[in-house]
């Protein structure tokens, strides 16, 4: 028999938890298809702070290195050393269904239950208006929609100098997580030297974070033990999958997994959408009123191409651009960085060149402990035995800044789908990205005043990282916002352009990526994009 | 050689610490599943390296430069990853107070420099024609 829904969900992450969310608070019958990737390895994990744990637990390797070691790193720096062995099922099975040829641009894909979501940093920030505005999304209902999703994941933060380039005027706000010594230091130096540090268009503000400080639905605070990276005790971090398993309990959710979405046809009165089984690969049809697509910017590009295969050759892409700033902090130089710590950002340095209340760039602000330092002397060119020495004499005072820059769309930023049938899906995405040199000139530009700025901050940068292109894991732009309905575009409400109930629910329509975090603004998006469609009914 | 002695052998270069039979095991299950294998003359030269263990830091320094995946610094990689996540390392690399600290850096430093250069002449004369 065909399966029959009213609203077809396509994708598990952040942004299609958040649309399902409110299509099931509304009774709307909702079908969430995705391929849901679980870790089938099983960690015991000791509810320990990561000190004790490498002090005593016999075990460690198991889940610092993987069951067979496959979790060590080699080669140059992984862009996303969190993706630990414990999440490594987060980027499982990508390669296979979801290739992509590209020598410049390397994306992170996710088909697991939670997409990307099961190893995001947490790091939310709430766009101003003029960056909502230039992304193409309605100002008031995206504000109104991050107090929503606010209250739904638990978000801490503090409304500091910080407050009006990542918080604005968002509600429900648990108190900020407790700095440790090495931040605690950056934020007094900023204090102190506040005014000449804002001259230079430095301001510092605590990370706003999923993460919770207080209670919230059966969660519990941070145990600040930082392992953040390995594991989520009492849920204090949000993920997408507390959600998906919250709706799960719901009448009126079906989750399917397993299901690979190739392509989707409108018809009459209703949408029929074509999905692969990833395990045993028949395909299937399911039919439904109203379809909304959260497969991640790339995953989504990838569908839309296959269903109108004769139209879309070539697509606009959008991948922020991120560096690394390898810093040493002299004031913690031999001082006990502390037992008591969370793994994620703490401190943001926005720099606001114009003065005008928006970011030019970011850089999120990093101790560095429990990722362990043999990830570190590997990039040392010198003998392990000096390096992992030098390491751990320096651990306390190193600093590392994660550096955003706001990305714009040009000619020389795009993918395109290329038939091939030795693939999986029978076909296989180009994507080319690359900056001019104005781009270039301005990043180096912002680079060099983030880095005199992380002096008075007490923080010497010393080495600097260029991961490339797609590192940042922040993604959009390939279906722009646009009103007048240009083909390949989306309407204001999420509807693609030329169809009548075909709605986009990720980060396909922002026209330009601000310098910070996208996923606050896709969930609040999602959100936004499931209320036009329970509007549309 | 076994790969008990030879993880003892990297354990001890690296941090003066020794590893169980377990850790043995699990550094022996790694090398045969990782592309950490070696050709039937590096094996020679490894052989030769770990019998006399004080060239290891040299040999690895010298890699460190001139070829950084060659699959002796793997194999050291690996004994340092292990080693890492092992209680026996935690007290030495956790603990961030010490006495004269920054003369211990300083030491280090031009100890590292200093096995730098010979290490890329041994690298020079001894390792890479071996590849070859
Ligand atoms: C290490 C790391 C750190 C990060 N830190 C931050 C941070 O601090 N702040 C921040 O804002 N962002 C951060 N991000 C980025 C963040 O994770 C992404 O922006 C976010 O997950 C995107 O959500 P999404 O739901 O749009 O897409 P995804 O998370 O990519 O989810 C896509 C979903 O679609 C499903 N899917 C894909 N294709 C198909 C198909 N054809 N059929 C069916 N299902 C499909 C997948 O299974 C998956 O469930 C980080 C990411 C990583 C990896």
């Amino acid at each position: 028999m065909n399966k029959r829904h009213d609203c077809i969900v396509v994708g598990s992450g952040p942004s299609g938890a958040m649309a399902a969310q409110t299509l099931v608070e509304h009774g709307v019958d909702t079908a969430m298809l995705d391929v849901g990737y679980t870790s089938d390895a099983k960690y015991h994990i000791p509810d320990l702070p990561f000190t004790d744990i490498r002090r005593t637990d016999p075990s460690q390797h198991e889940y610092f290195l993987g069951k067979d070691c496959t979790g060590i790193p080699t080669g140059n720096i992984h862009t996303a050393p969190q993706i630990t062995p414990p999440r490594l099922f987060t980027t499982h099975g990508v390669e296979h269904w979801l290739p992509i040829e590209s020598s410049t641009f390397h994306p992170y894909q996710s088909l697991a239950y939670g997409g990307l979501g099961n190893a995001w940093g947490l790091a939310c920030f709430a766009y101003t208006p003029d960056e909502l505005h230039g992304i193409g999304l309605d100002v008031s209902r995206t504000q109104d929609a991050y107090t929503t999703i606010a209250q739904r994941i638990g978000i801490s933060g503090e409304h500091d100098d910080g407050g009006p380039y990542a918080l604005n005027h968002v509600e429900y706000i648990q108190p900020a997580a407790t700095l440790e010594p090495s931040m605690q230091h950056i934020y007094a130096a900023y204090q102190r030297r506040r005014k000449t540090i804002q001259r230079h268009g430095g301001r510092v503000g605590k990370t706003p974070l999923a993460l919770l400080t207080q209670h919230l639905n059966g969660r519990t605070p941070t145990p600040y033990t930082d392992m953040d990276f390995w594991t989520n005790p009492g849920l204090s971090a949000y993920r997408p999958a507390i959600t998906l398993n919250a709706l799960k309990k719901q009448r009126h959710f079906t989750y399917y997994s397993n299901r690979l979405v190739l392509a989707f046809a409108e018809k009459k009165n209703e949408i029929a959408v074509t999905a692969q089984h990833t395990d045993t690969d028949h395909t299937e049809t399911m039919y439904c009123t109203r379809l909304l697509l959260a497969a991640g910017t790339l995953g989504t590009a990838r569908v839309i191409m296959r269903s109108f295969p004769n139209a879309a050759h070539c697509l606009p892409l959008l991948s922020g651009t991120y560096h690394y700033l390898a810093c040493i902090q002299p004031a913690m130089f031999g001082k006990d960085p502390g037992t008591r710590k969370i793994s994620y950002s703490q401190l943001t340095l926005f720099l606001d060149e114009a003065g005008d209340g928006n970011a030019s760039a970011t850089a999120m602000l990093y101790t560095y402990r429990s990722l362990l330092l043999f990830r570190l002397a590997n990039q040392l060119p010198i003998n392990y035995a000096d390096a992992i020495r030098l390491l751990a004499y320096g651990s306390s005072s190193l600093v590392i800044a994660g550096i955003h820059h706001a990305e714009h769309p040009s000619a020389q930023k795009y993918i395109r789908r290329i038939p091939d049938a030795s693939r999986a899906t029978a076909d296989v995405l180009q994507a080319t990205y690359t900056l001019n040199a104005a781009e270039r000139a301005r990043h180096r530009q912002h680079e060099r005043r983030i880095a005199s700025i992380l002096l008075r901050l007490g923080c010497i940068p010393m080495y600097r990282i260029d991961p490339g292109h797609g590192s940042s894991i922040h993604y959009g732009g390939t279906l722009p916002f646009d009103p007048t309905g240009a083909p390949y575009t989306l309407a204001h409400d999420g509807r693609l352009s030329g169809t009548r109930h075909i709605y986009i629910a990720d980060g396909s329509g922002f026209r330009y990526l601000p310098p910070k975090g996208p996923t606050f603004t896709l969930m609040a998006n999602a959100h936004v994009v499931a209320t036009h469609v329970i509007n549309s009914r | 050689m076994g790969y008990k002695e030879e993880i003892n052998i990297l354990w001890r270069t690296l941090l003066n610490v020794s590893a169980d039979e377990r850790v043995a095991q699990r550094y022996q299950e790694a090398v045969e599943t990782l592309p950490y294998t070696l050709t039937p003359k590096e094996r020679k030269v490894w052989g030769q390296l770990l019998r006399h263990a004080w060239l290891l830091p040299y040999v690895d320094a010298g890699l460190a430069i001139r070829n950084s995946q060659h699959p002796f610094r793997k194999r050291m990689y690996l004994a340092l990853a292990l080693l890492e996540a092992h209680p026996s390392s935690a007290d030495f690399l956790l603990t961030t107070r010490r006495r004269f600290l920054t003369a211990r850096v300083a030491l280090i430093s031009l100890r590292a420099c200093v096995r730098t250069v010979l290490g890329i002449v041994i690298v020079t004369c001894i390792i890479h024609p071996v590849r070859v």
